[in-house]
């Protein structure tokens, strides 16, 4: 699963990451943990976590950066994912520049996007709210002639420096974007206000928002493979007669109806284990984000 | 799939400093940002982020954008419509360097390809400077000449391009006459909203009578981009700057459009039904004698198929009518107060 983020320089993604997996890996929320695949990577990030707490800030990116991280629940894992941060300032770069083309071909490819806005820039400054045109003009590229669910989130940075009884107003200008995801049946929103510093808010609910929907597209695909199969197996079982046996069976030296209908059983019940550590994670996510808006 | 996505092409005319590429700036940040659900946006990247830069320089610096020259050329944008997320239609949009339509000489690139772009156009603004009318309106001397002069132009062309669509059977392109720093006239022209708007209709019939005709769907689109007053400089004061309908020109393309495809869409269904109809009582007649349904049987049988095929053929057609007519209703609630002249009378859409 791919999940990219999208900011302005300053909008707290390089923070976000940072106190995301230091609050993920350390302590985890109901079981779940994410771990990065790289040490020096799960190194770097629980170094700059720590310091978030102590208020030291990581400087924001100067270039791409992407991690590799595998979301576990208790001792399973249970989905491998590619994070991905970009130079706030890649949006407002031409295309020929790299790190820009790069930043607009992972969000074609993202399967989950992760929109950051600096809530005190938006309070403050008409400009930042402008800037928002910016964050829905690449989205909506993005998500256009998509066919699966893709999360999206506006995560709200930096919550715990403002008045937070004006975001609705704040948020006005996003109105017509949340309006139009709202109608669009492949796309699922939500908006977290978020603090990264040495109060961190919410910063699990991103990431378990957008994994929520990577696990249950790994479940649904299971699924449908388990009905295939078992579908398989019955059609095969509904053939199995005695001049199968012997003709097709004994005679010809080809597989019966019988056994290429247990092979279909074995089949299923392979999908069956599979998914069946999933089924209570995906439990446990949907009551965790159940309190959670969506639009 | 992208590909079945309909596109549209929109020609934008007007003498130089009418205002075209400043509206077209202030247009595509207003649209960009999204009206209800309709959204605008640049096909290429780097566009989107000239034009938005244009309208950010004009925000926050008061600098106007600069106009096309002939040096320029002619600008071609590709824009999507979006409704919500999906795409509806792709838009071809030129817009044509200040006082291209002035120039009878067809050896300059853009005025040839001007007049084959208008030829196939799907939607032409014809613009009108504001302070052009406003100076009418004060008696300026001269004044009434330069537009008389400057709407003569449009005339000679508007003919052409009806003879031209006339010719080729053609559905005529809308038409919007797109009035740009609608803040000069707004303290010049007497009475309430209901009333400019009345007198802007007025105007534009004896302005431009060549283009109020049945066939044809115009809207008189009075815009501003803010109360920034004459022209001075390239510069204005940002906190004037206040956008005055300047979605409404590109709504009413997209209602035009929708509209008389819903039509067309009908006009084939009620087509094929009819056709159908004939289909059956030749069949009827066929099978009205014993020896006629004995002879007859593989004629039957191949009326039979072709009825079927007309028959899916008219829910598909009805289908796409009723499709657009919806479109319509929704971008008719963004038109209520423009003034539309369509199928031969002033409309209001609701």
């Amino acid at each position: 699963m791919q999940i990219v983020m999208l900011g302005h320089t300053n909008a707290g993604k390089t923070s976000y990451m940072s106190a995301m997996y230091r609050t993920m890996a350390l302590e985890g929320i109901g079981g779940f943990r994410v771990r990065a695949k790289n040490e020096r990577a799960h190194q770097q990030l629980l170094t700059a976590g720590t310091g978030l707490l102590r208020g030291t800030y990581p400087a924001p990116s100067d270039r791409r950066h992407e991690y590799t991280l595998t979301l576990r629940h208790a001792a399973s894992p249970l989905i491998d994912f590619t994070w991905k941060d970009h130079r706030g300032g890649a949006l407002r770069d031409r295309s020929t520049v790299d790190d820009t083309r790069e930043l607009l071909e992972d969000l074609t490819g993202a399967d989950a996007i992760v929109l950051f806005l600096d809530s005190v820039d938006l309070q403050n400054s008409e400009a930042a709210r402008r800037k928002i045109r910016n964050l829905t003009t690449v989205v909506f590229q993005a998500l256009e002639n998509r066919t699966g669910t893709t999360p999206i989130v506006i995560a709200l940075t930096k919550c715990d420096l403002i008045d937070e009884s004006r975001i609705d107003r704040m948020l006005e200008p996003f109105g017509s974007f949340i309006q139009a995801i709202r109608q669009q049946q492949y796309v699922i929103g939500t908006l977290v206000p978020m603090a990264c510093g040495p109060e961190p808010r919410n910063v699990d609910v991103p990431v378990l928002f957008c994994l929520y929907f990577g696990v249950r597209h790994h479940a649904d695909a299971m699924v449908a493979n388990l009905n295939e199969a078992a579908a398989s197996a019955r059609r095969f079982a509904a053939r199995d007669t005695a001049y199968d046996r012997w003709i097709n069976g004994r005679l010809r030296g080809e597989k019966t109806n019988r056994e290429l209908a247990a092979d279909a059983y074995l089949k299923a019940e392979r999908e069956y284990r599979r998914l069946e550590p999933m089924l209570r994670p995906i439990q446990q996510l949907e009551h965790l984000l159940g309190p959670i808006e969506i639009f | 799939m992208a590909d079945a996505i309909p596109a549209i092409q929109v020609t934008m005319l007007g003498g130089t400093g009418s205002g075209k590429t400043t509206y077209l700036v202030g247009m595509y940040a207003h649209l960009s940002a999204g009206l209800g659900n309709f959204f605008l946006h640049a096909d290429n990247r780097d566009v989107d982020l000239d034009l938005a830069s244009a309208w950010d320089a004009m925000i926050e610096d008061g600098l106007l954008p600069q106009p096309t020259t002939e040096e320029g050329g002619l600008q071609v944008f590709d824009f999507t419509f979006r409704y919500g997320v999906d795409p509806l239609l792709r838009l071809n949009w030129v817009d044509y360097r200040g006082g291209v339509i002035r120039d009878r000489d067809s050896s300059k690139q853009d005025v040839s390809q001007l007049v084959a772009r208008l030829g196939e156009t799907d939607s032409v603004y014809i613009t009108l400077d504001g302070a052009l009318l406003a100076d009418v309106l004060e008696k300026k001397p001269a004044a009434e000449t330069k537009l008389q002069s400057a709407i003569g132009r449009y005339a000679r062309t508007l003919g052409e391009i009806a003879d031209q669509r006339d010719t080729q059977n053609l559905i005529p392109p809308s038409v919007v006459l797109l009035i740009t720093k609608g803040d000069l006239l707004r303290s010049l022209l007497p009475g309430d909203v209901a009333q400019r708007e009345r007198q802007a209709r007025e105007w534009a019939q004896k302005l431009l009578p060549q283009v109020f005709r049945h066939d044809w769907d115009v809207a008189v689109c009075i815009v501003s981009i803010g109360r920034i007053g004459r022209l001075t400089s390239s510069r204005v004061d940002p906190g004037e700057l206040a956008p005055f309908r300047i979605d409404r020109p590109m709504v009413f393309s997209l209602y035009s459009y929708y509209r008389r495809a819903a039509i067309a869409f009908a006009a084939i269904a009620g087509k094929a039904e009819q056709e159908t109809a004939d289909h059956q009582r030749t069949r009827d007649d066929s099978r009205r004698t014993l020896l006629g349904r004995l002879l007859n049987g593989k004629q039957q049988q191949q009326l039979d198929a072709r009825m079927g095929d007309l028959r899916r053929y008219h829910d598909v057609m009805e289908g796409l009518a009723a499709e657009c007519r919806l479109r319509c209703d929704i971008l008719a609630d963004e038109l209520l107060d423009t003034p539309m002249y369509i199928e031969g009378a002033w409309t209001a859409v609701r």
